[in-house]
């Protein structure tokens, strides 16, 4: 059994309920089987959850209070156990699910990191630094820079194509612009939000991008853009009021989430509908949770704790 | 004159298409090998002269417009040729039973005109690497290096720099240059030091001018703002670095003042090189001291010094790795050459354009073409090129329908275009000559035309028949696609040759002097 499902493990501890001091920084949603996992990075170490962020759980060892500000399953994560995550602005990666890590990336700062897998099967490693642009790894062999194209070296984030085999389609964003790659990661284009310079902060592809071409971009002061066309052309989201988008998570069946500076707001259709979800907090992470009985949508907070509101689309119709 | 495009025309003729033949040209040398060519233009290129004079006129007219057609598009040499020689062939019979030849021509200006209009509406954008493959795949006839040059294309964009080398292996390799390089080393070998092929400045600080720097007032300043502003790696860059000012330069990095010190001669030479000098100001954020303004050197600072992350020079290439300059500096910079490409006409300056829009991005792309023999290396390098030409035109306007198919949609607009007499018979030329590029792509492919034909023109929405595939297809779906420039072009160049070959009215020629034989 793969030990994140093994929760009678004794080195493993089991929380009722996410704890409020802790922040969870950012979650990430992957499918075992019929099992959703959602996997937080926190402010207190990684934490998961098999019964939809019910309970969690977490090991207990030296990395569990170590403040950890993304992780990026492998795609083969089920099998090969393999856990890149952002440590520290450091890039650690462990291939026991968690239990050990290992340093991966030395020198300028890592702020984003992804990962997918290739054409021929090999798992693709993206870390974004701070002053040295984009660092690629393929199947696990030495690092290489991928620069070419790209007119700001700070990556605030990237985002990998859900059907990145086929369409080795990247985006990043800088504090300057929003950069694609077609091919792997070799070559980077900006692309014209019709903005001049807009700081990116967030992006989020459509899990049938491929299909629909729909892709959403949230800036830090100029607010929300989406893309139906593979990227070609945006436009401006104003049913969206946050000037400052946080982050954002795209759900299955076209449900997005955003968290904004002001606010949180959800589309059941891909962004032609919102509902804003009034917490009363500001989220710093989102996930949305395909349900039996609906979405689901789970907020980390600023402030620490998260919050999850079940069914979330009929209870804001009502 | 007419049998001279007509045998132009017939040479093109089986190069059309995505099996297309290929044509032999004989070698000027002695015991060299046929160049197998099947590229339009460079057929026609290889075509010197005909043996009868008043031919030859005619096969010149379209060979100049043929290369025309690859000169501004890339591509549709074939098209030319064969649409000048429909036009020519049914006008020639035409004139000579008495018809109005001027009417001829008013009738099919005005049908050339309807059809730009119908292909402009046609057309439709494109921008992923695959819709540009599927529109240059006829032309490099290998799936696997148009998606190549697709992927550089949707990379570098329409008008970014693309190199086109001889490779020295067999297949075509594509490589993407990060940052900045040109084809300027150092100007010194001592630069270089003994047991290295190259020097390199990581994180130095950047002194940029476009003046030849000689006295060593022109370098301690430089060396004095450097030290001050807490470093002790400087590069200078200048269009050179000569006598006394480069003594200096080296004596203080052999003296240990200086940790590394590096000169590198700008890209390009005289006003060339003094833009290029300056976008490497703003690439690297230092301040351009101008020789036209007279600078002092005593008046610079530490600010006016630039950043980047690594600069590396050999004894033939230099390079800037991270750039430090805002893009708030670069961004109206790319903005304003991108402009300049638009609008240039002359191809050598759209390429300078194009070297320096490559710098400010941070982008370009090496390909290097490989061949079993140097023939076959020479006739990829020519398709590659093309491909390289017909995909930027299509980034740039847009695509059609390909095989035939949008001069079949064209001919079905001018059905509605009503003109009278002579006039009509004119448009009723250009709608027959409109179909020749389909049946001949269908003939080239060893198909029977007639039944293609009749299906492709009469079904409601678009569909052809792909010759590689053998079955129908949508070309919007899955291709094949035509750069829209191409056709429109191919149609104007048609119907300008036609204008000018049919409206001549006498030919004259020179003779040739006896030549003096020796006994």
């Amino acid at each position: 059994m793969h030990p994140w499902f093994d929760v009678t493990r004794h080195d493993i501890q089991t929380e009722s309920s996410f704890p409020e001091d802790v922040v969870a920084l950012q979650f990430q949603v992957v499918h075992y089987g019929s099992v959703h996992c959602v996997v937080a990075a926190t402010t207190r170490g990684i934490r998961w959850s098999n019964d939809g962020a019910q309970s969690w759980h977490r090991w207990i060892d030296d990395s569990a209070n170590a403040v950890v500000e993304s992780v990026v399953l492998s795609p083969q994560f089920a099998d090969d156990q393999t856990v890149p995550a952002i440590s520290n602005g450091v890039l650690v990666e462990s291939r026991d699910a968690g239990l050990t890590w290992e340093q991966k990336l030395a020198g300028s700062p890592v702020l984003a990191a992804a990962t997918a897998r290739t054409d021929d099967g090999q798992s693709l490693i993206l870390a974004g630094t701070e002053t040295d642009g984009v660092l690629r790894s393929r199947g696990g062999q030495g690092w290489e820079s991928i620069n070419a194209g790209l007119l700001d070296l700070t990556i605030t984030t990237i985002a990998i194509s859900p059907q990145f085999e086929r369409d080795r389609t990247i985006l990043l964003g800088t504090p300057t612009g929003l950069y694609r790659s077609r091919n792997g990661g070799d070559a980077w284009r900006e692309l014209d939000l019709g903005l001049g310079d807009p700081a990116i902060q967030a992006i989020a592809f459509s899990p049938d991008y491929a299909r629909s071409g729909n892709v959403f971009v949230g800036t830090e002061l100029r607010g929300l853009f989406a893309s139906n066309d593979w990227g070609r052309t945006w436009s401006s989201i104003s049913a969206v009021p946050a000037s400052g988008i946080i982050a954002l998570a795209y759900g299955d069946h076209g449900h997005i989430a955003v968290a904004g500076n002001d606010g949180s707001w959800i589309s059941p259709d891909d962004g032609a509908t919102w509902y804003e979800m009034g917490t009363g907090h500001t989220a710093i992470s989102l996930a949305v949770l395909a349900e039996p009985e609906g979405m689901s949508l789970l907020l980390g907070y600023a402030q620490g704790g998260i919050h999850r509101s079940s069914n979330v689309l009929n209870n804001h119709r009502m | 004159m007419r049998r001279g495009i007509a045998q132009i025309a017939q040479v093109l003729r089986p190069t059309l298409g995505p099996i297309g033949g290929t044509i032999a040209v004989s070698s000027e040398i002695r015991n060299r090998p046929p160049e197998i060519l099947d590229d339009a233009a460079t057929i026609a290129r290889r075509i010197i002269e005909l043996d009868d004079p008043f031919e030859n006129m005619g096969a010149m007219l379209l060979r100049q417009a043929v290369w025309k057609a690859r000169e501004l598009v890339g591509d549709g040499g074939a098209t030319t040729a064969l649409l000048s020689h429909a036009l020519i062939e049914s006008a020639s019979r035409f004139a000579a039973a008495g018809g109005d030849i001027l009417a001829i021509r008013r009738g099919i200006d005005a049908g050339v005109a309807c059809c730009i209009d119908t292909l402009d509406g046609m057309a439709r954008p494109i921008d992923a690497p695959g819709e540009i493959a599927s529109v240059i795949r006829g032309i490099v006839h290998d799936a696997r290096i148009a998606q190549s040059i697709g992927e550089v294309l949707d990379a570098v964009g329409w008008d970014g720099q693309i190199e086109i080398e001889d490779g020295v292996r067999g297949e075509t390799e594509f490589e993407y240059v990060e940052g900045i390089r040109w084809r300027e080393g150092v100007p010194s070998p001592h630069f270089i030091l003994d047991g290295f092929t190259s020097t390199i400045a990581d994180f130095p600080k950047i002194f940029v001018t476009d003046r030849t720097l000689q006295r060593a007032e022109d370098i301690v300043p430089v060396i004095e703002a450097c030290l001050a502003a807490g470093s002790r790696s400087l590069v200078v860059i200048a269009p050179d670095i000569q006598g006394a000012a480069l003594s200096v330069l080296l004596l203080n990095r052999d003296r240990g003042v200086l940790d590394c010190a590096l000169a590198l001669r700008g890209p390009g030479s005289g006003k060339s090189q003094a833009d290029a000098i300056e976008d490497l100001a703003i690439i690297t954020g230092a301040r351009c001291f101008r020789d036209i303004e007279r600078y002092s050197a005593k008046s610079i600072q530490p600010d006016d010094l630039g950043e980047a992350r690594q600069i590396w020079s050999t004894r033939t290439q230099s390079g800037v790795l991270g750039g430090k300059s805002g893009c708030a500096h670069r961004i109206p910079r790319i903005a304003e050459l991108r402009r300049r490409i638009e609008r240039t006409e002359d191809a050598n300056d759209r390429k300078v354009l194009q070297e320096r829009l490559g710098r400010l991005l941070g982008i370009s792309a090496i390909v290097r073409v490989g061949g079993a023999t140097k023939p076959a290396q020479a006739e990829s390098t020519a398709r590659v090129t093309a491909a390289f030409a017909a995909g930027r035109a299509a980034l740039r306007h847009g695509v059609v329908p390909g095989a035939g198919l949008a001069y079949a949609r064209c001919n079905e607009a001018l059905a509605l275009l009503t003109l009278d007499g002579d006039e009509a018979v004119g448009l009723r030329m250009l709608r027959d000559a409109l179909m020749v590029p389909m049946q001949t792509i269908l003939d080239n492919a060893g198909l029977e035309s007639g039944p293609i034909i009749n299906h492709a023109t009469s079904a409601a929405h678009d569909c052809l028949f792909d010759v590689v595939r053998r079955e129908w297809v949508d070309p919007w779906r899955e291709g094949p696609l035509d750069a829209v420039s191409v056709l429109k072009t191919a149609l104007e160049l048609a119907a300008s040759n036609f204008a000018t070959s049919i409206t001549i009215g006498a030919l004259v020629r020179s003779r040739r002097p006896e030549v003096a034989r020796a006994p």
